[in-house]
């Protein structure tokens, strides 16, 4: 038998259906943030791509004016350069050091001069300063779940984009569960000491049975989905989608194709 | 109507059933409660109803579940999730993590059937009136405490409008406030003819909203009839459980050499309850 439902009366006031989903879309901060987020992905892969595969200084440089006009656009310069720079500068002066040290492998220690290592210093701070600072704009502006609803509504997989969104939040579940057990054990009075490093050590114990621990979550969840009907096959009605611009949609088949042009020059090895 | 008819259900991996063999039919407008002790096998049979077990969690149901008629077996798992809804006790499960909002959240299951984008949005309002959550609606689900997760898991499936209903621990983390929200959400539902299986420690949630109370222990129905004989009977004390404060109360009562009328009494911590 099918339940008669009867609605609308329990409603105090019911909402246009208009003006609801106006109020569910994001309103963007910036014009960074206006743009498609399948737009910043391509974006921040490519400018990942240039920094990576061009040779020499040229590519992080170009990679670096393209990172930094877009954290600057999305008013988030903080954000981004304390993560790039905290992880790119020791790496920028091991490599000056060790090749100052050590010298080049072509020329041995009494080639290496004090130029060619700050050189190689610099291209290294560059290209894993832009690197991070691409990967972490991009990750602090694009909400995932923004990102699923854009990738779904473009005919990527349904289970695909679901499985992706919950694999990836494992980790910080993971994570914060941790804190709230190491949290746990200091308000019963468990010290450790030793800075940061030791409380690192002090906490990898607790990893495996906590992935475990959310893992059984992971499982209860994806029963709590299958409730919803998140099984069903064929196509699912979307409230709304990010939008897409023609010049959005230009810009990304074009940065696709320059980055293949730049892979495929590097690997003939026309860029030097 | 659901009607169960277990031999024994075991998860998969184990070989001894997590049920023993037991009969159960919940009729059209009745609401069952199921108690127990831990470990008594209630969630399971909770999953066993619903017919999330074995179609999702997997393992072997020997036996038979039969929604208004109609056999189960073989039935995906999205079209047994509109005939019988289920919520699990954890509320930070239930949510999806896919939604930005409450609102999308609650929908999330109208969506997934392909309904109609205004039929989902009337759904949804209706759902989140229900619940008083319409103030939530754009909240982000990550940024909910636990008693308002489990208003809007149950919010989600009013959305799916199930004929029948199986709710594990619905109330855990709510408040009066909220327990009393969803009590008259359910009472609702049950009026319109839902079948209704709550499963709950709570034992004053039960009293007044459901007549029948079967009891749980080791995977087997223990006690099965009319709540007060249930919350009277010898082997619930045994068992740890704890029966409503108004049978309590008359207990406690009846040691002392009072008489209470058990029908003013009852009205008067309803009317305590409501104030």
């Amino acid at each position: 038998m099918q339940v008669g439902w009867t609605f609308v009366t329990a409603l105090r006031h019911p909402p246009d259906p208009g003006s609801r989903l106006e109020q569910i879309r994001p309103v963007p901060a910036t014009p960074y943030h206006a743009l498609n987020p399948t737009t910043r992905l391509v974006l921040g892969l490519a400018t990942a791509m240039v920094d990576l595969v061009v040779p020499g200084l040229a590519g992080p440089v170009v990679a670096l004016v393209v990172a930094g006009t877009s954290t600057l656009v999305a008013r988030n310069l903080a954000r981004v350069a304390r993560p790039a720079l905290v992880l790119a500068v020791p790496l920028g002066l091991l490599a000056a050091a060790e090749r100052l040290l050590l010298g080049s492998r072509s020329g041995g220690p009494a080639a290496a001069s004090p130029s060619d290592a700050a050189l190689l210093g610099l291209e290294v701070l560059l290209r894993v300063g832009v690197l991070v600072a691409a990967v972490v704009l991009f990750a602090d502006t694009t909400d995932g779940r923004v990102l699923a609803l854009d990738l779904e509504h473009r005919g990527v997989s349904r289970r695909l984009t679901y499985g992706t969104l919950q694999v990836l939040g494992l980790g910080p579940a993971v994570w914060a569960r941790i804190a709230q057990i190491t949290a746990a054990q200091r308000a019963r009075g468990l010290r450790v000491g030793g800075g940061p490093f030791a409380a690192f050590r002090a906490s990898l114990p607790l990893v495996f049975p906590t992935l475990v621990s959310a893992l059984g979550d992971f499982a209860e969840g994806s029963l709590a989905l299958e409730s919803r009907a998140s099984g069903r096959p064929g196509a699912r009605t979307l409230l709304w989608w990010p939008p897409d611009r023609r010049a959005e949609r230009v810009l990304r088949w074009a940065l696709t194709a320059l980055v293949l042009a730049i892979v495929v020059l590097r690997v003939a090895g026309r860029l030097g | 109507m659901i009607r169960l008819l277990c031999r024994g259900y075991a998860y998969p991996v184990m070989t001894a059933p997590a049920l023993g063999p037991l009969e159960l039919a919940v009729d059209h407008g009745e609401v069952v409660g199921v108690m127990g002790p831990n470990e008594a096998g209630k969630t399971t049979l909770g999953l066993v109803l619903s017919g999330m077990a074995p179609a999702v969690v997997g393992g072997t149901l020997d036996g038979s579940l039969e929604i208004d008629g109609v056999g189960t077996r073989g039935q995906p798992a999205h079209e047994l999730a509109q005939r019988v809804g289920y919520v699990a006790q954890n509320p930070a499960t239930q949510l999806s993590h896919l939604s930005r909002t409450v609102y999308e959240e609650v929908a999330l299951g109208p969506m997934n059937l392909g309904l109609p984008r205004e039929e989902i949005l009337e759904r949804v309002d209706d759902a989140l009136a229900r619940l008083g959550l319409e103030d939530l609606a754009l909240r982000d689900p990550r940024r909910l405490s636990g008693g308002e997760a489990q208003l809007v898991a149950i919010a989600a499936l009013l959305a799916m409008r199930p004929s029948h209903l199986v709710l594990d621990e619905p109330t855990s983390q709510l408040d009066p406030a909220g327990t009393r929200l969803v009590r008259h959400a359910l009472a609702e539902l049950v009026g319109q003819g839902a079948a209704l299986v709550l499963i709950e420690h709570k034992a004053d949630l039960m009293d007044g909203l459901c007549r029948r109370i079967i009891v749980l222990d080791h995977g087997r129905i223990v006690l099965d009839d009319a709540a007060d004989a249930v919350f009277e009977h010898p082997d619930f004390l045994r068992l740890g459980l704890v029966p409503p404060a108004r049978v309590r109360l008359r207990r406690l009562a009846a040691s002392a050499g009072v008489s209470l009328d058990p029908l003013r009494l009852a009205t008067a911590l309803a009317d305590g309850a409501q104030s």
